[in-house]
This record gives C-alpha cells, sequence and structure tokens, in this order.
C-alpha cells in the first residue's frame, strides 16, 4: 500500500492565492475562472503516487462561459430571494430539475479534465441514473421521513380528546421518524456512493464498489447518538454555566421571581450572554465533531470497497479524531488571521486527506498501467465547455 | 547554446514512462531516451504547461508525446528564450514584493468595498428600481404585522383624524420629488410584552413602510406633548420612505450575500459564523447611518414648514425615559428586527449591548443633531448642512 503524497506548501500557495485575489479584484471577477484553474493545477500537480503526479488540464477559457452563467443566475436568484421573495419558488424548482443534471456535467466534465500519470479519468454514469440518484430517491427518502409526522398529525386530528393516544403516537412518530430518517439517508449516501465510483474510469479501466446500506445506517445511527448525548451535554453546560456565572445569591434572587418575567430576564441578562456563547461554540464544535465522524467513516467504507479493474485496491486511515483537530484548528487559524490563513489550512487539510489515501497496485503502478497500455485510447476528446459549479469530485 | 534537462518521456496517452535527457540547440529539442529513441521538435511548436508554483512541467510535442521534467527553471529559459511573455503570472507570484501590493491591495479592497461600496451600490440599485418595488417589497408585511405584533388601536376617532389631516395638508406636499408614493396612515396598539392586555401602556413608536405606509403607535400619541412632535416623527418615516431605505437594506442583503456565496463558498462553516456575526455588524452600522439620513431629511424639511427642530429632540427623550421607566431591559424587537423591510423607530434601547449593534444613534447624539437645527431655525435659515 502507498499513500498518497503531497508536494506543495502553504507559503507558495499563499503567493498564488493572493496574486489570483488581486487578479480578480482588478478585473471585478472576470479572472476567477482562471483563478480557478490555477488553485486546481496547484493541487492536482503536488499530488504524486508512487513519483507520478496528477494534472488538471480544463482552461480558464472553459470555464468562463458556465462562470458567467452561475454567476447571473445567482444574482439574479438573490436579487429576486431579497426584493420579490414571493416569487423564489421559481428558482427551487429550477434548481431542484436542474441539480441532476449539473452533477453529472460537473462530474464527466472534472474527470475528463483529469489525469494521473498522462492518463485520463473519465465518467460514464448516465444522465438517467442522476436524476433518479438525486432526485427521484430523495423524494422517497423525504416522504418516508415526513411520514411519520402525517400519520401524527391525522391521528390528533381525528382524536382532538384523547391526550394519551396523541402523546403515544408522537413518541412513535419521533422514533419511527429516527429510525426511517437514518435509513433513508444511509440508502442515499449510498447510492449516490455506487453511481460516482462505479461511473468512473481511468483511461480503459473501469472502477466498480459495491456498498451495503446497513454498514452506512451504522454509521448515521452513531452519528445520531453522539448528537443527542452532545445536545444533553451542551444543555447541562449552559445550565451550569449560568449557575456558577449568578451564583447561590443571584439564583434564590430569580427563584423567588419566577413569576416575574422581566426580574428573571434582567438577573439573568449577564449569565446567559456567557452561556449563549459557550453553547454558540458547543455547536460548532459538535457539527465538525459530527462531520468529521461521518467523513472518515464513510471515507474508510467505500475506500476499502472500490476497485480499479479488481485488480488495484484503496484503502482510507483518516481517523475522525485527527480530522476534527486540523478542521478545529484550521478554523482557529482562519478566524484569528482574518482569512489571510486560508491558503495554510487548506494545504495542510489536503495533506491530511491525501496522506492518509493508500493505493494498493500489489505489484507497482508502473506493472499495472504497462498491462493495460495495449487497450488504451484517448478519453481527452472536447466535450466542450463546462457547467462546472463547484460539485467536485475529491480523490 | 546547449541546455540540457532531464525528465520522463511519455508516448501519448500511454502512462508508461521512460527516462529520457532534453537537449536544446537552436531553437530546436531533441528528447533521447535511454533506450537510445530521439525524437525532435522546434521548441515554438512544443506547448508548454504554464508554471505554478514547483508543479512538474509538460512539454507537449505534436504527435501527442509529453516530457514531464521536475526543473521549472530550465524549462523557462529554454522558453523564454523563444517565446516572449510567457510566465507572466509565476513572475508575480515568485515577486514578494507584488504578492505584499496583491495583500495590501486586497485588504484595502475589501475594506473599502464593505464600507463604501456596498452602500453606494445599494443606494444606486435602489433609485435605479421603480417605486412599484416598493410597493412589491412590503406586500403582506402589514398583515404580518398586525398578526404577530399589534392590535387595534384605542385612539378615538377624533386624533386620528386630526392627525391624519395634518400630515396629508402639511406635511406630504413639502415632499416635492418623490411625488409617486402614495402614503398611508395607521394607528396601533403595541402592546408590551408582559402578556397583559393593557390598553393604557404600549410600546411607543413609529415605523414606515418601503410602500408608504407609516404606522404610530397609540403610546408615542400619548405621549407626544404636541403636534409638532408627531410631525418630526412623520417627517423621519417620510424620510425613510423618499430615501428609499428598505430596499436599500433589500438589495444590500442580496449583495452581502451573494458575496458570502462567491468568496468564501469553500471555507465551510466556520466562515458563516464569522460572516453571520459580521453581517450583523455591518447591517445594523448600515441602518444606524440610514437612521440618521432620515434624522437630517425631517430638519431640513421642519426648518421649511416652521416647525422646531427641537420638537423631535423632546419627543425622542420621551420615548426613552418612558421606556426606561417600563424598566424593559434588551428589548429585541431593537436589534433583532424580524422583518427587515420594516424600519423601526423610537429609540427603546436602555440596554448595555455594544454600541455597536445598536441599529439606531443613541438619543444624546439625536437630540445634539435636533439642536444644531434648532439653532438655524431660531435664526430663521431654511438650509442648515
Amino acid at each position: 500500500m502507498n499513500a498518497l503524497q503531497f508536494q506543495g506548501n502553504g507559503f507558495e500557495y499563499f503567493k498564488i492565492w493572493i496574486v489570483n485575489i488581486l487578479l480578480t479584484i482588478v478585473t471585478l471577477g472576470l479572472y476567477h475562472p482562471w483563478a480557478k484553474v490555477r488553485n486546481r493545477r496547484y493541487f492536482y500537480a503536488n499530488t504524486t503516487l508512487d513519483g507520478h503526479n496528477f494534472e488538471y488540464h480544463a482552461t480558464g477559457k472553459q470555464l468562463f462561459v458556465s462562470h458567467m452563467i452561475a454567476m447571473a443566475l445567482l444574482l439574479t436568484y438573490l436579487f429576486v430571494t431579497n426584493v420579490a421573495p414571493l416569487w423564489a419558488f421559481v428558482f427551487v424548482i429550477l434548481f431542484f430539475v436542474g441539480f441532476p443534471w449539473v452533477i453529472w456535467r460537473g462530474l464527466m466534465f472534472n474527470m475528463r479534465m483529469t489525469s494521473f500519470s498522462n492518463v485520463r479519468f473519465g465518467f460514464e454514469g448516465t444522465l438517467g441514473q442522476a436524476y433518479v440518484n438525486y432526485m427521484a430517491l430523495p423524494i422517497v427518502a423525504m416522504i418516508a421521513v415526513y411520514g411519520p409526522f402525517i400519520l401524527l398529525g391525522v391521528v390528533i386530528a381525528s382524536q382532538p380528546e384523547n391526550p394519551v393516544l396523541t402523546g403515544m403516537v408522537a413518541l412513535v412518530a419521533v422514533l419511527m421518524a429516527m429510525i426511517l430518517g437514518v435509513f433513508a439517508v444511509a440508502w442515499l449516501v449510498k447510492r449516490n456512493h455506487s453511481y460516482v465510483v462505479n461511473g468512473q474510469r481511468y483511461g480503459q479501466g473501469a472502477f466498480s464498489v459495491t456498498l451495503d446500506t446497513s454498514r452506512f445506517a451504522g454509521i448515521y445511527a452513531k452519528a445520531l447518538v453522539i448528537y443527542i448525548l452532545g445536545f444533553i451535554a451542551l444543555t447541562v453546560l449552559f445550565f451550569a454555566v449560568v449557575f456558577v456565572s449568578l451564583g447561590p445569591e443571584g439564583l434564590a434572587q430569580v427563584g423567588a421571581n419566577a413569576q416575574n418575567p422581566e426580574v428573571l430576564e434582567n438577573a439573568l441578562g449577564g449569565g446567559i450572554i456567557v452561556a449563549v456563547f459557550v453553547v454558540y461554540a458547543g455547536v460548532f464544535a459538535l457539527g465538525f465533531a459530527i462531520w468529521a465522524y461521518t467523513t472518515s467513516r464513510t471515507r474508510a467504507y467505500v475506500y476499502s470497497n472500490a476497485t480499479l479493474d479488481s485488480q488495484i485496491t484503496f484503502a482510507s486511515s483518516l481517523k475522525a479524531r485527527r480530522l476534527f483537530w486540523v478542521m478545529f484548528t484550521n478554523g482557529l487559524l482562519v478566524l484569528f488571521t482574518l482569512g489571510l490563513g486560508h491558503p495554510w489550512a487548506k494545504v495542510r487539510m489536503t495533506r491530511l486527506f491525501l496522506n492518509e489515501t493508500h493505493v494498493d497496485t500489489s505489484s507497482g503502478i508502473d506493472q499495472y498501467v504497462t498491462q493495460k497500455q495495449e487497450q488504451q485510447s484517448s478519453l481527452g476528446e472536447q466535450i466542450g465547455d463546462a457547467f462546472d459549479v463547484g460539485v467536485d469530485v475529491a480523490f | 547554446m546547449n541546455r540540457q534537462m532531464e525528465g520522463q518521456l511519455y508516448d501519448a496517452d500511454s502512462t508508461v514512462s521512460r527516462h529520457a535527457v532534453l537537449t536544446a540547440t537552436d531553437g530546436r529539442v531533441s528528447i533521447q531516451t535511454d533506450e537510445g529513441v530521439v525524437i525532435t521538435e522546434a521548441i515554438a511548436d512544443l506547448s508548454v504547461s504554464p508554471r505554478i508554483g514547483n508543479i512538474e512541467r509538460k512539454l507537449t510535442l505534436g504527435n501527442g508525446a509529453v516530457f514531464a521534467t521536475a526543473d521549472n527553471d530550465g524549462v523557462d529559459r529554454i522558453v523564454a528564450a523563444a517565446k516572449s511573455g510567457s510566465g507572466f503570472l509565476h513572475r508575480i507570484e515568485s515577486n514578494l514584493g507584488w504578492v505584499a501590493v496583491s495583500l495590501v491591495v486586497t485588504v484595502i479592497s475589501v475594506f473599502a468595498f464593505g464600507k463604501w461600496g456596498i452602500p453606494a451600490v445599494s443606494e444606486a440599485v435602489a433609485n435605479a428600481l421603480p417605486h412599484k418595488t416598493n410597493e412589491i417589497i412590503s406586500a403582506g408585511a402589514m398583515d404580518l404585522l398586525d398578526r404577530v405584533v399589534f392590535e387595534p388601536s384605542t385612539l378615538d376617532t377624533a386624533t386620528q383624524d386630526q392627525i391624519r389631516q395634518r400630515f396629508f395638508d402639511t406635511l406630504v406636499p413639502l415632499e416635492q420629488e418623490a411625488t409617486d408614493i402614495e402614503y398611508e396612515l395607521l394607528f396601533r396598539q403595541w402592546p408590551l410584552d408582559d402578556g397583559e392586555s393593557d390598553t393604557e401602556h404600549g410600546i411607543p413608536n413609529a415605523l414606515a413602510l418601503p410602500s408608504g405606509q407609516i404606522v404610530v403607535t397609540d403610546q408615542f400619541v400619548r405621549l407626544a406633548t404636541s403636534p409638532d412632535e408627531i410631525d418630526a416623527v412623520l417627517l423621519h418615516e417620510m424620510g425613510h420612505v423618499v430615501e428609499r431605505h428598505g430596499l436599500q437594506m433589500a438589495v444590500q442583503g442580496a449583495i452581502v450575500a451573494g458575496i458570502v456565496v462567491v468568496v468564501v463558498g469553500d471555507a465551510g462553516a466556520l466562515a458563516d459564523m464569522g460572516v453571520g456575526l459580521g453581517s450583523l455588524l455591518i447591517s445594523s452600522h448600515y441602518s444606524r447611518g440610514h437612521e440618521s439620513e432620515a434624522d437630517r431629511y425631517a430638519f431640513g424639511k421642519m426648518l421649511k414648514s416652521g416647525i422646531d427642530p427641537r420638537a423631535f429632540g423632546r419627543i425622542l427623550s420621551a420615548m426613552e425615559s418612558y421606556m426606561r421607566d417600563i424598566e424593559r431591559g434588551d428589548e429585541p424587537t431593537v436589534v433583532d428586527d424580524p422583518d427587515p423591510n420594516v424600519m423601526d423607530d423610537g429609540d427603546q434601547d436602555t440596554s448595555s449591548v455594544l454600541d455597536y449593534l445598536r441599529s439606531h444613534p443613541s438619543t444624546e447624539e439625536r437630540v445634539r443633531l435636533a439642536e444644531r437645527y434648532a439653532q438655524c431655525f431660531d435664526r430663521r435659515l431654511i438650509d442648515c448642512s
């Protein structure tokens, strides 16, 4: 097993990044597609495996038209939602209908514009499957999650006088929604990963993966438990901070005036502000933690099951704690440098992800590519301009 | 002139590479692999990938074969000799002076755009839109306020009619430029937030919707000791409508949201937190600018129509001390206005929240401005800017 390596460094990227921003400002945003290409090329070409590197081949010109269309749509959308919110639904529909196409097109374009060791990647998933995976199935999943609540509504409406029954049905509905929610998300994620991975090509070689919904469900069920425990911990923390900052006297005063909301509010003022800040930070940490947990686990699972032509296998050794720590410290770095630390943060995160990604070629990548040499054909044909609106597929 | 560099030669569309040496002589390169194969090509016909940092360079030959090398400086030298103007971006990126310039320009632009650019652009866009837009953004807002905040007024009809008549007969005609606004004056009771329906008390306030609907609360009317005080506040509200502050806030919201999406799109959750806080600070700062603008509008019109600007200071102080007496503590409606299209007035802010977070200039500041205009009034001046 060989890990991917990253050869770039933060300061080098900082220089590229800041000049990109300068040129984007000076050209009033028109330079943005070229800036994007430069950024991507820096990260792709600095990623190596066994001495061979990746390359990103798109040009700023190819991205320019789609960039302009995307900007025009975004501006119209923002203008409409702020000035005539009642018309925003048009965009919601447009987004809903267009989203699968954008994903499909973005995958196809970006894969074809990526090469490793002089041979391009490709994507052969169909548009129809994109619509199944990104439009039809999410609707089914949504019905599964909201179904119990609709049932609850019906019961409450038909039995308004029966609080015991309503309470029980409510409990069952919440539990059912949680279980169905976990399975619906797991199923969706499984389908999406299968679609993306199974559609990918490397030269003539095909990637394939066989995934199991229950494994994803296990990951999301644990994430839900972490979330609930975290929420309870934050609630306890909130009251602990209020208690400590008020002291016994303040608490007695509040107790005596519990009927008077204004006194209560005034007395709690200071303590609540501190507690709200603590909880605010806690909610972010919890969000980071859950993201780190689900990302590292799904990645490990998907990579361990993916193969290229049944000859090359993959593995991810990314650990949730390490990911959380890097994300958390990166966040502080970006916050305290007012955003200027972003290039270092990005390089650090990229290095973490790459170094924890392993490729087993059993007899070396050179051996594999030599065998495949006879069958190579060019996948780098022109596919016109991209509609690349930031749907990235990270390796 | 002979230059040599080592690298890997890939056949077209093949992953297999062989170690090779490239030699540049007289505008041509010849690439020789260890097996002894030699390819030659004119430098002008090579397609050379642009240099970014120290990433591997790829020289693509006419037949699709690729020579890849880590010798960036070597490639730059042979390419520079044959093609001028290449590598411009890399030269900027590797020059610390230019990097420093970029840093300074970026920081200044971001700051200047936030401070002056966004308000200026929003104002220009808001002024370019037809008045109809104001009606669109206000649609439904009054119904919402009636449902959520207000109760019917308990003032007697005679008082209401008297105020309304003064408003339409003397105040509205003062505005001679923006004449397409159809004003509407509404009276409402805004109950104190203590759960009791007490019609003797309430929140003293006045607010304007961008469409020209102006609401005054019962408590405000009760606190006013003279018609001049009511006129002063109504003129202030007209100022918001005429200057299109509601529309400006809406456009501004769109711009800020757009920038957030485009600039920090990939920075993740943390950026959201920072940006959320930042845009709260910025928007409350902007709305303070709007309050001052509406104040100045009102003072200007008051001088023209012979109303003493001190009336405005008096009613503001009266509202503030009333609210202080009520011991409101933090009044959330001041900072977290649930409807951004509604301009909230009357300073109830007696809390110790950071000064910058307040959507209104402090009452003292406003009274001081009123005093300055009052001195012009005493000297019978019509222009006091």
